[in-house]
């Protein structure tokens, strides 16, 4: 399977066009039409990978269960990209609107929009910014974008040293896949990977003692309780355990989140 | 980590711009530069005038720590050291476009009755108990811009070619510098065993070792030579090559006729500890094996 980057010029008219052209990615089920809105082939080989696909949603698979596989398969295939070339938007948006534009379109449902008629183009204009570029420049972007979010989902749990290379993603979970993966991976110090360490920590902690790892009800306020800390010391000196203990603190008096 | 003259703290900190000390200083200076191996390398020098922060770091309570973050990749990187100058290499593939770069004096434990007779007034009298990581000074950098990588997707592989050799020909593989890129040419077995893998991204750093990483140490002894450039000078592999050096503000030829390193040094240090990244790979693929 050959993966391209987008031509930064074609990138450029895609996203300046974008209240013109937004409705192609509702509408159109492959990406031929691109050849003709960016006015030549816009994207350029990088490499040849063994193939392999994504899951997308369907009757037995939700979003956030299509998100947590894609994340190991997208990673465990393009281990090789650096971070670098992994923090450039060609890469995404070539491969959001090449190998992948078909499941791109359906892990968001833009294939089963009746018309475009119906839709909020200011809204529908940002998602698929998000979605099939890195919009801005920050660590949000890597995360809203489909496929970036997944290779850096997996970079971050990525665990060489255990057999089981995604241990720690699946201490994540995948119910509520996405805002665990955004309330993780937007907070900086987890770039760090001992205080990430103090996160998984707080994870396996959540699984021992039947806690259910919830974005809003335990995760997002026990990492704001690092972050808070983050206020007046520098993180970077606290180990691991030291992390997870104020995670842990956070979330022990609380009642445990019913299942059903 | 963005720390600025607004962050309250409620203890003295001893910064540019913060009046909670009346005349000691805290100077840091971060030097910049990159090495063939395409990392950045960072310089570090700081010093304070502080007796009390100087006795602290003397009897290991305190530290210097360099604080290295990249904005545009998740990368977080810290340096801590007890002294005055140290430096810190960062592998240019993990960062880009800009650094956020933050010196700083850090507890490295719990300490009780800090105390300093420089503060400024409105601490006069009073003594902190303070947490390890608490930051005692700092000085933050304007961001460190980086080099633009217009070849970041770039095959690195691309001044080489591998081929078959004739049947008839020696069983050995052999590098010929004679063309635009430097051929490899490999026995008719051999090289069916490289078409079969050389596509496959978990083997290239194997591959790499065993057939890129001597042939460059052939290459380097070739170019050591007294006519290297009358015989090589105009051919796009020794350009490419000269090119990769210049980016890192590094004579090629001129590196190579100091003799500082020798060719397997050099052949490791512009192909990024090549061994490293194959044996990850060996690792990769047997652990892939065993699960």
């Amino acid at each position: 399977m050959e993966i391209c980057f987008m031509k930064s010029n074609a990138l450029d008219t895609l996203k300046n066009d974008m209240p013109q052209i937004f409705d192609k990615y509702l509408t159109e089920r492959d990406n031929s039409w691109l050849v003709e809105v960016c006015g030549e082939n816009p994207f350029v080989k990088f490499r040849d990978v063994p193939d392999f696909k994504l899951v997308v949603p369907n009757e037995t698979l939700n979003v956030g269960e299509v998100d947590f596989e894609n994340c190991k398969r997208v990673y465990e295939n393009l281990h090789f990209l650096t971070d670098a070339q992994a923090a450039d938007e060609r890469l995404w948006a070539g491969l959001s609107h090449g190998v992948f534009y078909d499941c791109v379109r359906r892990r968001y449902g833009y294939d089963t929009k009746e018309t475009p008629a119906d839709v909020d183009v200011y809204k529908t204009v940002k998602e698929i910014k998000n979605r099939f570029f890195l919009n801005g420049n920050s660590q949000e972007a890597l995360v809203k974008n489909m496929t970036a979010r997944c290779w850096w989902t997996g970079r971050v749990f990525y665990d060489e040293g255990n057999r089981n290379h995604f241990a720690k993603l699946d201490l994540l979970g995948a119910k509520d896949f996405y805002t665990k993966v955004f309330s993780t991976l937007t907070r900086g110090f987890v770039a760090n990977p001992k205080l990430l360490n103090g996160v998984v920590k707080f994870l396996l902690y959540c699984r021992r003692n039947g806690i259910e790892v919830n974005a809003d009800k335990n995760l997002r306020p026990a990492l704001k309780e690092v972050n808070k800390v983050g206020g007046a010391l520098i993180l970077d000196c606290l180990t691991a355990d030291e992390v997870a203990e104020i995670m842990i603190a956070c979330v022990k008096n609380q009642p445990k989140v019913d299942d059903t | 980590m963005k720390i600025d003259n607004r962050r309250l703290f409620t203890y003295p900190v001893l910064a540019d711009g913060r009046d909670d000390y009346k005349t000691c200083k805290f100077t840091a200076d971060v030097v910049s530069s990159f090495d063939a191996a395409n990392n950045l390398r960072l310089e570090v020098s700081c010093q304070t005038n502080c007796a009390e922060i100087n006795r602290l770091i003397a009897n290991g309570d305190a530290e210097y720590l360099l604080h290295v973050e990249c904005p545009s990749t998740i990368y977080r990187g810290v340096t801590a050291r007890s002294a005055k100058n140290f430096s810190c290499t960062i592998p240019l593939d993990c960062v880009r476009k800009e650094l956020d770069i933050t010196a700083f004096v850090v507890l490295r434990r719990d300490v009780k009755n800090f105390f300093c007779d420089d503060w400024n007034e409105d601490f006069s009298g009073l003594t902190f108990s303070l947490s390890k990581g608490s930051p005692l000074a700092y000085r933050r950098f304007q961001p460190l811009i980086l080099p633009d990588d217009a070849d970041i997707f770039k095959n690195v592989g691309s001044i080489f070619s591998v081929y078959k050799r004739p049947p008839d020909a020696e069983k050995f593989f052999k590098p010929n510098l004679e063309d635009d890129k430097i051929k490899i040419g490999l026995n008719e077995d051999d090289y069916a065993v490289y078409r079969r893998h050389c596509d496959n991204p978990t083997m290239q750093p194997i591959l790499n070792a065993m057939i890129i990483l001597p042939t460059l140490v052939y290459v380097f002894e070739e170019l050591k030579q007294p006519n290297a450039i009358d015989n090589h000078g105009s051919k796009p592999w020794f350009l490419s090559i000269k090119a990769a050096y210049r980016r890192l503000n590094i004579d090629l030829m001129e590196y190579l006729l100091r003799e500082e390193k020798t060719s397997l040094e050099l052949a490791q240090e512009i192909m990024n500890l090549p061994l490293t990244k194959a044996l990850e790979s060996i690792a990769h693929v047997f652990d892939a094996e065993d699960s």
